[in-house]
Parts: structure tokens; C-alpha cells; sequence
């Protein structure tokens, strides 16, 4: 017999979502550093700890660099841990992203997307997240507040699933989800508790009846190279763990979440595919030109990494033009990173659509449903040609 | 690759044990010098005050014996000391870099050259 559930409609802003999301959680530690447009996450959290509402021990580090140090070594005690930031911060820490990653400990991190410097920005972009793509980490991306809520609660069990045993990034993006209002729905404390269970560590450094080396150096005549086969060979197990648990969270919610999202796909001729919240602009835009009869549809990536090639092409197959709304940058890569990864993921498909990439929204530039409506018209052109004139476009550059 | 089975490797490299350092003997590091203690150096002033090098009125509070300055600054944890006296050197984990020498107020460590002996 249960007892009655108290799930809460409310309007709430990403950050506070996902704050609520680690309220529920308990962790054992928290160890964040401020930094816009994450600061309300880690406050929140604070907040929470200072009311005596979470048995966390919450540790305000001096910098980015040490909370991810400080989460490793909560994490290797035994201890559930969890963090958030952003941008500058994320780049801060990436030697221990590495780390993190390296030594298999399955810390949560929530990662509010925004843009690095140079020139100083503190809007959204992606290039934070896409610079960490190496780094073995899992990334979930966020469309908005509910998912970004979601992501957070299955990401502890899927880092802490035993065949995976891997950090887990959740994206969302800065501003405007982060400090947006929208309406989330928020399971009941309960729920969650029962929905994340007990952590169970592999090792933990204060089992002090079963003592452990973490961290040992590794040589030249170790083993580093099958450590990493092995690391290889966890994300590999890591999608069908994100399947079994986005079909767990859907049983419980009502709301489902796979690798991705296919909005209005399957007769499409043409479509976009796009990580966060700029996918709820393209939803729109598409509704808006079927009305009109054109075959346009769109493809939402929520699991980055690890990036979903076979089901991504299965996908994607039998439209004609693809684009890929990319809001990050690598100069010097043609397109973005989402692009690269998804051409070589449709290089083996037997019919191949033709790519392009579309650059948008760098620095927090606006996404506007015009954007999306040059992107669909371009794709629209593309897919009547033999090739695309310009493989990679600008959409809300200005010009001069 | 050559039979190589996940399982074979503990996740992370993660060894479970405890103290696996003291068996990687770094003293093998070593390559041209080796420290030597001398004890008598180290420990002058018997109570009777022979052989001191530095003996004055104010002994109590300038006393060089058993300083420990080797024991504390050793970046490997080199120095033998018991009941705070220093009984020698463990050359299976000293990689030679003579900062104990270095510290020693009464040049009680020499670094010897072991290719010279």
C-alpha cells in the first residue's frame, strides 16, 4: 500500500527546478561554486542546507576547480555527490572532468550553458558543454525547466547504474531556461527517494575493514590503455542503461525520454536537428509550415554523449536534407561539433541526406522562429539540388 | 588485442588494497648519490656535553640534537626516527636528492657519491 503521492504544479525557473531536483535527491555532498548563470542552483541549494530541510553536507570551495576535486573525493569515500556550473567554470574543472571520468565515480552535475570567453559573455551558447565532449562524461541536454528536472533525477541512476559507473552532465540552456519561468511539474519527496534508492558504492576510501588504492599512477608498463577500453566500454553500456531508465522514469512520470525526440519526423522531407531550447522555437516554426503543407520536421538530441549514431541515422534516414542547428564552434571544423559527429554517423547510411550546418545563437544572440523559417527555406532548397552551395550557415549574424 | 578481458581490470584502477605503496621501492630511483648518517654528529651532547659543535650557555634553547629538521623535510618519509631520536636512512624508498643534507644544521648527512666510494 502506498502512500498518496503530493506531486506540485508550479511555475519555477530552470535553476530552480534543478535545485529542486537535488532538494529531493539528499545528496551526501555538495560541492559548488557560484558562477552566473548557475549561482541560483548552488544558493538554492545552500538555502536548502541552512533550513535543515537535506542531511548534505554542503561545501562552499573557492573555486570551480575544487568542487569538482572535492566532489571526486566524496565520491571515492562513498559519498553521492553533486555539483553545478557553467561556462568558465566547466573549463576550470576539466582536468578533473577527466579525473572524474578516469576513476568511474558517478557524480551529478548540472551544467547551465553558457558561452566562454574571450570576449567576456555570459549568455547561453554551447561551446562550455561541446569543449567537455572528451572528457567521458555523459551529457543529457535540456528543451526546458521539466526536462532539465527529469534529466537531473534519472542522471543519478544512470551514473550510479553498476554496468555504467560514470559521471553524468545535464545541459540546460543559460537564461533562458535557467532564469526563465515555465510550468514544471515536481514529483513527491517520496518518489524521488524511492525513484534514486540508496547509492551503493563500488569502493569507498572510509571503508576502513575493506581499504582501497584510488588513483594509483599507472605507467608504462601498466594497464592505462585497457583502462580506457574499459572506460570506452561503459558509455557503450551506458545507452541501453539511459533507455531502461528513460522507460522507468516514463512509467513513473508519464513523461518518456529516449535519445532523442522526433517531432512531426516521419513523413518529413526535410528537418533540423537541435539540442536544447531552441528546439521549442523550431516545434513552432515547424507546426507553422506544415499548416502551410511543407514536409518539415525536427529531431531534438537529448543524450550527447554517448552520441547515438546507429539510432540517430535509422532516424534521419529517409529525409533529404538535414540541418544542424549547432550553437557551439570549433574554428577551423567546418560546421560544429554536432555536425561533424552527425555526418560521420549518417557516413555509412546507404542513401545520404545532404548536411549543412546552421551557426545560431552564439553569445546568447537570439534564436527567433525567422531563424528557423530561413533554415527550413534553405533546407527546403537543398533538398530540391544535387548538393548545398554553402555546407556551413550563419543564421542572426549581422552583417556589415 | 591479446585476450584482453574487462573483468581483468578493476574499474577506475582501482586496486583493493591499502599501503600498495610500500611495494614499489623507489629507492631503485636512486642513481649517483646515496645520503650517510652520522649519528655521532647528529647526537653530540651526552649528557656530560662532549663533542658538541655548538655548545653554549644557551643549550637548552639552541640544542641542534635531534632537530628532526631531515625527518620532517624528507619528501618520501626517508628518515628512521624512533622515540624522537634519528636511528638512519631507508634506502629502499630515498630517491637521493639530499635535501636532508641540505637542512641539517650540523652537516650530520653527507651525500655521498657512490660511484667515487
Amino acid at each position: 500500500m502506498t502512500t498518496e503521492t503530493e506531486r506540485k504544479v508550479t511555475i519555477i525557473t530552470g535553476n530552480y527546478a534543478i535545485a529542486e531536483a537535488m532538494r529531493q535527491i539528499n545528496p551526501d555532498v555538495a560541492a559548488v561554486y557560484p558562477i552566473t548563470p548557475q549561482t541560483e542552483v548552488s544558493e538554492r541549494l545552500a538555502t536548502f542546507v541552512a533550513d535543515g530541510l537535506l542531511d548534505t553536507v554542503y561545501v562552499p570551495v573557492e573555486s570551480e576547480h575544487s568542487a569538482m576535486s572535492a566532489c571526486v573525493g566524496a565520491a571515492a569515500a562513498g559519498a553521492r555527490a553533486v555539483t553545478a556550473t557553467s561556462s568558465q567554470g566547466l573549463v576550470y574543472m576539466q582536468e578533473v572532468l577527466y579525473i572524474a571520468s578516469g576513476l568511474r565515480l558517478p557524480i551529478v552535475m548540472a551544467n547551465v550553458n553558457r558561452a566562454l570567453s574571450a570576449p567576456i559573455n555570459i549568455h547561453c551558447d554551447h561551446s562550455d558543454s561541446m569543449g567537455a565532449r572528451d572528457s567521458g562524461w555523459i551529457q543529457l541536454y535540456s528543451e526546458n525547466a521539466q526536462e532539465a528536472y527529469d534529466n537531473v533525477l534519472q542522471a543519478v541512476r544512470i551514473a550510479e547504474h553498476q554496468d555504467v559507473r560514470l559521471p553524468v552532465m545535464v545541459n540546460m540552456d543559460g537564461f533562458i531556461i535557467s532564469h526563465g519561468s515555465e510550468v514544471v511539474e515536481l514529483l513527491d519527496d517520496k518518489e524521488v527517494t524511492e525513484f534514486v534508492g540508496e547509492y551503493k558504492p563500488a569502493f569507498s576510501l572510509l571503508d576502513v575493514e575493506h581499504p582501497v588504492t584510488i588513483g594509483p599512477f599507472d605507467g608504462l608498463h601498466g594497464h592505462f590503455f585497457e583502462h580506457k577500453k574499459a572506460q570506452i566500454e561503459a558509455m557503450d553500456r551506458a545507452r541501453g542503461v539511459i533507455l531502461d531508465i528513460g522507460r522507468e522514469f516514463a512509467s513513473l512520470s508519464g513523461r518518456s525520454y529516449g535519445f532523442f525526440e522526433e517531432y512531426r519526423l516521419a513523413d518529413a522531407e526535410v528537418a533540423v536537428v537541435v539540442l536544447n531550447s531552441a528546439a521549442g522555437t523550431g516545434k513552432i516554426v515547424v507546426d507553422e509550415l506544415r499548416e502551410q503543407g511543407l514536409p518539415v520536421g525536427l529531431l531534438k538530441l537529448r543524450v550527447f554523449r554517448p552520441f547515438p549514431s546507429a539510432e540517430l541515422a535509422d532516424a534521419l534516414r529517409n529525409l533529404k536534407a538535414i540541418g544542424v542547428l549547432e550553437r557551439a564552434v570549433s574554428p577551423g571544423l567546418e560546421g560544429g561539433p554536432v555536425f561533424a559527429e552527425l555526418r560521420s554517423a549518417l557516413f555509412d547510411v546507404g542513401i545520404s541526406p545532404k548536411v549543412a550546418s546552421f551557426i545560431y545563437g552564439l553569445g546568447g544572440r537570439e534564436f527567433r522562429p525567422e531563424h528557423a523559417r530561413e533554415a527550413f527555406s534553405s533546407l527546403l532548397d537543398i533538398s530540391k539540388t544535387s548538393h548545398a552551395n554553402n555546407l556551413v550557415n550563419y543564421l542572426g549574424l549581422r552583417r556589415r | 588485442m591479446r585476450g584482453w578481458k574487462e573483468d581483468d581490470y578493476l574499474p577506475g584502477a582501482t586496486i583493493p588494497l591499502g599501503g600498495t605503496a610500500r611495494e614499489n621501492k623507489t629507492g631503485s630511483w636512486r642513481t649517483t648519490f646515496i645520503p650517510y648518517f652520522n649519528s655521532k654528529v647528529c647526537q653530540a651532547c651526552p649528557p656530560s656535553g662532549q663533542g658538541c659543535p655548538s655548545l653554549s650557555e644557551d643549550c637548552s634553547v639552541t640544542c641542534q640534537r635531534d632537530c628532526l629538521l631531515c625527518w620532517i623535510s624528507c619528501p618520501d618519509g626517508c628518515i628512521v626516527m624512533k622515540d624522537g631520536e634519528i636511528q638512519g636512512i631507508d634506502l629502499d624508498y630515498c630517491k637521493g636528492c639530499g635535501i636532508c643534507a641540505s637542512v641539517c644544521p650540523r652537516s650530520a648527512i653527507t651525500m655521498v657519491n657512490k660511484n667515487e666510494n
